[in-house]
């Protein structure tokens, strides 16, 4: 999704920084997320990583590669998701792009 | 003498203004250091010490003069490659570690933005209460810091002049400082191996000033380790460019094409 949106973005390695810095807090990476507000721990359940790690550290702490399946399972929902909006807007970048003849100019 | 403190301080003002010119890269300079500011916040919340969490406040700060300098100062004579402007400078009657530690230190200038802004974000938004017991000695260690890390800045872009990729080897550099200079992790948790390479950083003698004289210390021999790191980092960066141009020079290879 970001490299579709690298599409439109001149600064693409920006914004990858950018998004870079947004999952380091709200992913749970660093930050547990019992101590986000509400509203980021609402964000972080939709977004991709969230709940890898939170798998990598039930795994670390000794739980079972079954009891985690649910949680890698969400997981690889959202990547797929993100997999299909990338695509979805990947397309509707260079639809836009060959129409305008704007492929250039990001 | 008064001709090079003149070209400095203009160069100092002209590079700063150009740095500023950019509504998006000022914009990105303070956002950039208000993600790691809000980590270290949320963790040392989480820790539940109030003491903590101004330990980190201003830590994440002094991470924000480090972050605006490692990058561009590593960047700057790419930068000027692709300007079309290096060979000029280098070609200029002045030497040219006179042009570029006056860039140098604006991009360290640039910091006291993000220094400011992290300031008040730990205040406005995690309510962080920063009391500073000895302002006058704080006027006098931030711009120490700041200058220090700017001749430290100066001495990664005369190193890094030779590479193609200086941005990267800069901002390699800027996690690493992190660490060593003890901005959120106190230097007496590291190894002890790491010390004589903290000693030798000048940003762990600026965040030890500012973290004295808002604490009520002595930070007056840390400013003044400031002042001998960076002017060693200065005559070091001099030697360094003097040979780093005679190698391009030599071989002709100032603009790396």
């Amino acid at each position: 999704m970001n490299a579709a949106v690298s599409l439109r973005v001149r600064e693409n390695a920006v914004l990858s920084n950018v998004i870079f810095g947004f999952l380091l807090i709200f992913t749970g990476a660093n930050v547990p997320l019992d101590e986000l507000p509400s509203w980021m721990s609402a964000i972080s359940q939709r977004l991709p990583f969230t709940h890898a790690i939170a798998a990598a550290r039930e795994l670390a702490d000794g739980a079972s590669f079954a009891s985690v399946t649910g949680t890698l399972g969400t997981e690889l929902l959202i990547g797929l998701g993100y997999l299909i909006a990338g695509y979805a807007l990947l397309r509707a970048f260079e639809w836009q792009g060959r129409k305008h003849a704007t492929l250039e100019q990001a | 003498m008064s001709r090079t403190l003149r070209l400095l301080a203009v160069g100092w003002f002209f590079h700063l203004k150009m740095l500023s010119r950019s509504s998006f890269d000022s914009f990105l300079a303070i956002l950039w250091p208000l993600f790691f500011a809000t980590v270290a916040f949320f963790m040392f919340r989480a820790g539940g010490n109030p003491d903590a969490l101004v330990y980190a406040s201003l830590g994440a700060a002094v991470m924000g003069i480090w972050t605006a300098t490692s990058v561009s100062a590593g960047s700057a004579l790419q930068r000027e490659r692709w300007f079309g402007t290096l060979e000029l400078l280098v070609a200029a009657p002045a030497h040219f570690s006179l042009v570029l530690l006056p860039l140098a230190f604006a991009t360290s200038a640039i910091g006291v933005y993000c220094m400011a802004t992290t300031l008040l974000w730990g205040r406005f938004v995690f309510g962080i209460d920063l009391t500073i017991d000895q302002p006058l000695l704080m006027a006098a260690a931030i711009p120490a810091t700041v200058l220090s890390i700017g001749a430290l800045g100066f001495l990664i872009a005369v190193a890094f002049a030779r590479y193609r990729h200086a941005w990267a080897l800069g901002a390699m550099s800027e996690y690493p400082v992190w660490l060593l200079c003890g901005f959120l992790v106190p230097l007496a948790l590291l190894p002890e191996w790491t010390r004589p390479i903290s000693w030798g950083l000048a940003p762990t003698w600026g965040m030890r000033a500012i973290r004295e004289s808002a604490t009520g210390g002595t930070p007056l021999p840390d400013v003044g380790m400031c002042f001998v790191l960076g002017a060693a980092y200065v005559g070091l960066g001099i030697l360094v460019t003097n040979r780093v141009l005679r190698a391009a020079r030599a071989r002709a290879s100032l603009s790396l094409t």
